[in-house]
């Protein structure tokens, strides 16, 4: 069986070309595999932490393939497709996510750590402001977070992230939209209003 | 003043996946992918890729039992009734006991090949071997019995109490000791309704490593006892018991874990024990064993048969114990299980199970059988 992974590896097949011969050549998929589950850890790794991400990317690809035979090329791409199972699986973590983001709520709003007072460099600004990004994440609502992090941490088009959640292109603009402003709204919590656009 | 997308872009960053982490994924797609691989009818009629003609086929029989039928439909044992026979042969001659392979019985059932990577860790090992479990077929008719044969060898003490060395390290100085070979053959019926039947048959008692043996030693007479119907428990779970028991893990977790880790693995690997054991409920004990702290993996283990395996280890301090179970290093089947003390490195308590079979009838009992209740002095298995 290796012989036909060996033969596929590294290859130019298409993915979409992949995940049909694996409906009758299931080790087919494995290619697949190799081709997705770094970048879907990284991303679930970024949303959940480490062990959060170990456990859903190797969940994604267990799922899809036990559901390949229902993926519609019309709907988009493999790539998005995989993305759209991983968020999914996300959101069935919902709580420790948001768990996760809160937990840089406190270093946010106490820049003062040791260290930091003799050198208040640029460099620690933008800790603090990561931090606050980090921390304002928790307050969005599922969907805006959903499309703005597979934007930002999956890399993908708007056009990709829409494919992925199942929603019109013009969607993910919005939500993106909305989510930007509130993540500027973390970083600048005194600035007014009519700065804003 | 950065903007916020290029700050979020940045924030928290993530390493690569351990190594392990992808090879215990791959392994578990690969698993998954070979088992749907396995040849069905349909697929039959296709021109064989190199993929499936990689995977051990055996047509479904329509004729026979129905319980060889089905369990032969799945998949075939055919290589692990030659990988035991030589298992059996070894065993006989280390130990001296008559072992005859039962003509027609159901030696096990070989796997679906499992991931191309070794297992990386304990968990890893249980949660292939949860997935393989998961796809067993086997299952007895009320009406009928499983009969297990093991090979067995135990440290035994022949001081007054006769104690198994290892079980209590603190009195385990018995004067005489030496290391007792068995056949143990039980039949124990499906539905908790009938008596079942144990038959143990003792070898040549053999000297502890790097020991002489004692002039004391004495082989055991074989013996025979007709076993109640009893109803089963956690610590002896029959086929009927188990049948109760829930198959989602985190129920199952709530029968069988206990306030002390070392307490919830010993009813895990008592569980596990059982020869036959409905297929998502051992996928479960392996899920939950997996879960346990404190278990190593152990890359080579040999059973009691002489079989190389694979095995998890987990220390029970309480009892100066190593407790191993050993599995095929490349299907995921338990083979058996042993004891090694910690203080000494010595195994004193191994078994491994040759066969299981799902039978209509036990022997009769010979005239010298002994019986067996099930209260407090049951039989331990």
């Amino acid at each position: 069986m290796d012989a036909a992974i060996d033969e596929l590896s590294g290859s130019s097949t298409s993915d979409g070309d992949l995940l049909r011969r694996s409906r009758t050549e299931p080790e087919c998929f494995a290619e697949l595999f190799d081709r997705y589950f770094a970048q879907l850890h990284r991303y679930a790794a970024r949303r959940l932490g480490r062990a959060g991400g170990d456990d859903v990317a190797a969940e994604t690809m267990l799922v899809a393939f036990t559901r390949r035979a229902s993926f519609d090329p019309d709907k988009g791409t493999v790539r998005a497709w995989l993305f759209g199972i991983a968020t999914n699986l996300i959101r069935g973590q919902q709580r420790d996510e948001i768990r996760g983001y809160r937990a840089y709520a406190r270093a946010a709003t106490d820049p003062a750590e040791p260290g930091h007072e003799d050198s208040a460099t640029a460099r620690a600004a933008a800790d603090v402001a990561r931090n606050r990004i980090l921390a304002a994440l928790a307050g969005l609502s599922t969907g805006d977070r959903d499309a703005l992090l597979l934007v930002v941490w999956g890399e993908m088009s708007h056009e990709e992230a829409a494919a992925a959640l199942q929603v019109p292109v013009g969607t993910i603009g919005s939500r993106i939209h909305r989510a930007r402003r509130r993540l500027r709204d973390a970083l600048n919590p005194y600035q007014e209003t009519d700065e804003r656009p | 003043m950065m903007d916020e997308l290029s700050l979020l872009s940045e924030a928290r960053p993530t390493e690569a996946p351990g190594a392990a982490v992808v090879a215990d994924a791959r392994a578990r797609l690969l698993l998954l992918a070979r088992q749907e691989s396995a040849p069905t009818p349909a697929r039959q009629e296709s021109a064989p890729t190199p993929a499936r003609q990689k995977s051990p086929q055996t047509p479904a029989r329509q004729e026979g039992p129905p319980i060889r039928a089905r369990r032969e439909g799945r998949r075939p044992r055919r290589r692990w009734q030659i990988a035991w026979g030589a298992g059996l042969a070894t065993a006989a001659a280390a130990v001296g006991v008559a072992v005859a392979a039962a003509s027609g019985a159901l030696t096990g059932t070989p796997g679906t090949p499992p991931g191309e990577t070794r297992p990386a860790s304990a968990a890893d090992l249980l949660r292939r071997a949860s997935l393989v479990a998961a796809e067993e077929e086997l299952a007895p008719r009320p009406d009928q019995l499983v009969h297990v044969t093991m090979t067995e060898v135990a440290a035994v003490g022949g001081g007054p109490a006769s104690t198994p060395v290892g079980k209590n390290p603190a009195s385990a100085k018995p004067a005489v000791t030496w290391l007792q070979p068995s056949r143990w053959q039980g039949w124990e019926s499906a539905a908790s309704k009938r008596p079942g039947l144990i038959r143990i048959a003792y070898g040549s008692p053999q000297p502890l490593p790097g020991q002489a043996l004692p002039t004391e030693t004495r082989q055991p007479a074989d013996a025979e006892w007709q076993v109640a119907a009893c109803t089963g428990s956690l610590t002896a779970p029959t086929y009927a018991f188990l049948s109760t028991l829930p198959t989602d893990p985190q129920e199952l977790a709530k029968r069988v874990t206990a306030d002390d880790p070392e307490d919830s693995w010993d009813t895990l690997s008592g569980l596990a024990r059982a020869a036959v054991v409905p297929p998502k409920l051992r996928a479960a004990i392996y899920r939950l064993m997996a879960d346990q702290p404190g278990v190593d993996l152990v890359t080579e283990a040999t059973d009691a048969a002489g079989r190389p395996g694979i095995a998890v280890s987990k220390t029970l301090t309480g009892k100066g114990i190593r407790a191993q179970l050993i599995f095929a290093a490349d299907t995921f089947r338990y083979l058996g299980e042993r004891q090694v003390t910690t203080a000494t490195n010595v195994t004193v308590d191994a078994r491994a199970v040759l066969s299981v079979e799902v039978v209509d009838a036990a022997p009769a009992p010979g005239p010298n059988a002994q019986t067996a209740d099930c209260g407090p002095n049951r039989l331990p298995r």
